[in-house]
């Protein structure tokens, strides 16, 4: 009893419970990059699991392991690892968790797959459907064609 | 008792495999219903509003936009951030603006990027009609004359000596404008734009220190002035040296720094300072102090082949240009080589004013503090390296890129020429124009667009 009081001071540990149960033991300091979960311990300090209803383990471990690693050269390499689905996912649950740092990484990786493409590549790529009517699309190429410089190949 | 023991366990084993297994395939096949009903990809237009501005931040100022042809929601989130204003694309490089009068007073407007080396036609009629002139731009907007404007004082009859033109700051992509006074106290002539090389200004107009210089050309006085002014002021200049012609302005803090140079054979003499932000304040004109005099001994000092150069068919251009993050004014110097079939520029040599002993002095350096300076006739402005992102060649800091549309000769026709300058390496290289069409005086000058 005595040793599981002197490492609750030295580092207390908390739970997060995702959304298909998955139990996470994490240090209190690398929770708290989490401002959700800040806000969740400010509100109710004796608490020692949180539910993260709207992330799943997989994803959640992810972010955990982002937070314990995060620099320059693991973000670099960070984003490549993951399909279009896990990104979308890790953004979803770094907004929902509001973790900045992981935010811009992930945005600037989806901002590296848009860069100097041309629409119709960035609708195949993220899965999107063109509900442009084709009168609105006309006049948007008009509008700013000269925007449209630098175009990649697709 | 022992086997009992034993095959009990292992049936119990055998039957909590089972059991996983079941669990297990009950589980994959619900994932598998959720995949089939998400379709087989997630999609990306059903994202918070949030994430896709977080996103939109990163983009340049073309991605900004391709970004809103994507589909009806992303467009959305790209047409609040033009209402207000945020979140903003990443800076960009300047476009070459290029404007010219055709041979049947048809005037075309082309964009060219450095980019992608292409030229760009806007639907938008930049320039309608042969009254409007650009003179020079500031951040998104573009500094021009309507010769048409014309104001009649209520006193007048027929009298020229009360047609004024217009001048604003126009920028083009939300069609906005900000009215520059129009009454200038000089007399009524038919080519307004002439007059004028070149138009300053210390900020965008949305900016309440904004300040507009305005140089006439081949004379040596400024008019200056501010967007809610009722006119400009003309700045005369006291001892009447008609050798000394204002070559070229800059502003920085407040203050219009002047290039003095001699009429006949074009040879600086000197920098002179105009305190304006003092001169409103004191509501008293401006005089003129004398920064650096002797300029051509001090370039002469730097580069001793100068005069040789002059006399084997060489031009000497000299522009103004400042940094209004690190406050250096510097002095640009192009040699250009006029003997052969189109002129050449030979070198690029770039001094800052510096002071010694509290004596301001040309001192030549190698960089611009890790700056971009885009120069031409009309305009000249430097932009950090850091703030833009793009091909890593393409922002490398202390270059300089010059684009300039040299007189009509018989072997040069009226194109424009850029030419990128590395300090750092000393090369020059000319960067191609995809044929424009000829015209007569075109004009060119680096444009930032912005979308508000």
């Amino acid at each position: 009893m005595a040793e599981e009081k002197s490492q609750a001071s030295s580092s207390k540990m908390l739970t997060l419970k995702a959304s298909d149960g998955v139990l996470f033991e994490v240090e209190l300091n690398i929770a708290k990059e989490m401002k959700t979960v800040q806000a969740y311990i400010d509100d109710c300090e004796d608490i020692e699991t949180i539910p993260i209803p709207n992330v799943l383990g997989k994803h959640l471990a992810i972010v955990i392991e982002y937070i314990k690693k995060t620099n320059e050269e693991y973000d670099a390499e960070f984003e490549k690892q993951w399909n279009m689905d896990d990104l979308q996912l890790l953004l979803l649950a770094a907004n929902y968790l509001n973790i900045s740092g992981l935010q811009e990484c992930l945005c600037k990786a989806i901002a590296k797959r848009i860069e100097n493409k041309s629409p119709e590549y960035v609708r195949k790529v993220f899965n999107i459907e063109n509900d442009h009517s084709p009168e609105e699309e006309a006049k948007l190429r008009k509008e700013y064609k000269w925007a449209f410089e630098g175009v990649d190949k697709d | 008792m022992k086997h009992w023991v034993f095959f009990a366990a292992s049936f119990m084993v055998l039957l909590s495999g089972c059991c996983c297994k079941f669990t297990k395939k009950r589980e994959m096949k619900k994932r598998d219903e959720q995949v089939s009903k998400d379709e087989k990809q997630r999609n990306w237009s059903k994202i918070p509003t949030q994430i896709l501005e977080l996103i939109l931040s990163r983009l340049s100022r073309a991605d900004f936009y391709r970004f809103g042809e994507v589909c009806t929601s992303w467009r959305h989130v790209f047409k609040q951030s033009i209402i207000y204003r945020s979140p903003s694309p990443l800076p960009s490089m300047p476009l070459l603006l290029l404007y010219r009068l055709h041979l049947f007073n048809d005037i075309k407007t082309g964009l060219f990027s450095l980019i992608d080396r292409k030229m760009y036609f806007p639907r938008i009629p930049f320039f309608q009609g042969s009254n409007l002139h650009c003179l020079g731009s500031i951040n998104g907007w573009l500094i021009m004359i309507d010769t048409n404007a014309t104001r009649l004082s209520s006193s007048s009859s027929n009298s020229n000596h009360h047609r004024f033109p217009s001048f604003f700051f126009w920028n083009p992509i939300p069609n906005a404008r900000v009215m520059l006074p129009s009454r200038i106290n000089i007399p009524y002539r038919a080519n307004w734009y002439k007059l004028f090389s070149k138009l300053k200004a210390s900020s965008g107009p949305d900016s309440p220190d904004c300040l507009v210089a305005a140089l006439f050309t081949g004379q040596h006085n400024i008019a200056f002035c501010r967007p809610h002014d009722e006119s400009w002021n003309i700045i005369y200049v006291e001892n009447n040296n008609p050798n000394a012609v204002f070559a070229d302005i800059e502003l920085l803090y407040g203050k219009c720094y002047v290039l003095t140079e001699t009429l006949n054979y074009r040879n600086i003499t000197s920098i002179l300072v105009y305190d304006l932000q003092e001169s409103y304040s004191s509501s008293s004109p401006p005089k003129a102090k004398v920064l650096i005099s002797q300029l051509h001994q001090q370039v002469e000092y730097n580069s001793p082949n100068i005069r040789d150069l002059i006399f084997q068919n060489h031009q000497l251009f000299f522009y103004l240009a400042s940094d209004s993050i690190s406050g250096i004014l510097y002095l640009i110097l192009i040699i250009v080589d006029y003997n052969n079939v189109h002129p050449i520029e030979r070198e690029f040599i770039v001094y800052k004013v510096d002071n010694f002993n509290n004596v301001p002095m040309l001192v030549r350096v190698m960089d611009l503090n890790g700056g971009i300076l885009f120069l031409s006739h009309r305009d000249s402005k430097i932009v950090p390296s850091s703030t833009l992102t793009g091909h890593e060649d393409l922002i490398r800091g202390n270059n300089i890129y010059y684009a300039h549309v040299y007189p009509y000769t018989e072997n040069c026709p009226l194109m424009p020429r850029i030419v990128k300058f590395c300090m750092t390496s000393g090369r020059i290289n000319h960067i191609p124009l995809p044929n424009p069409e000829l015209g007569s005086e075109p004009t060119c000058l680096w444009f930032n667009p912005t979308i508000w």
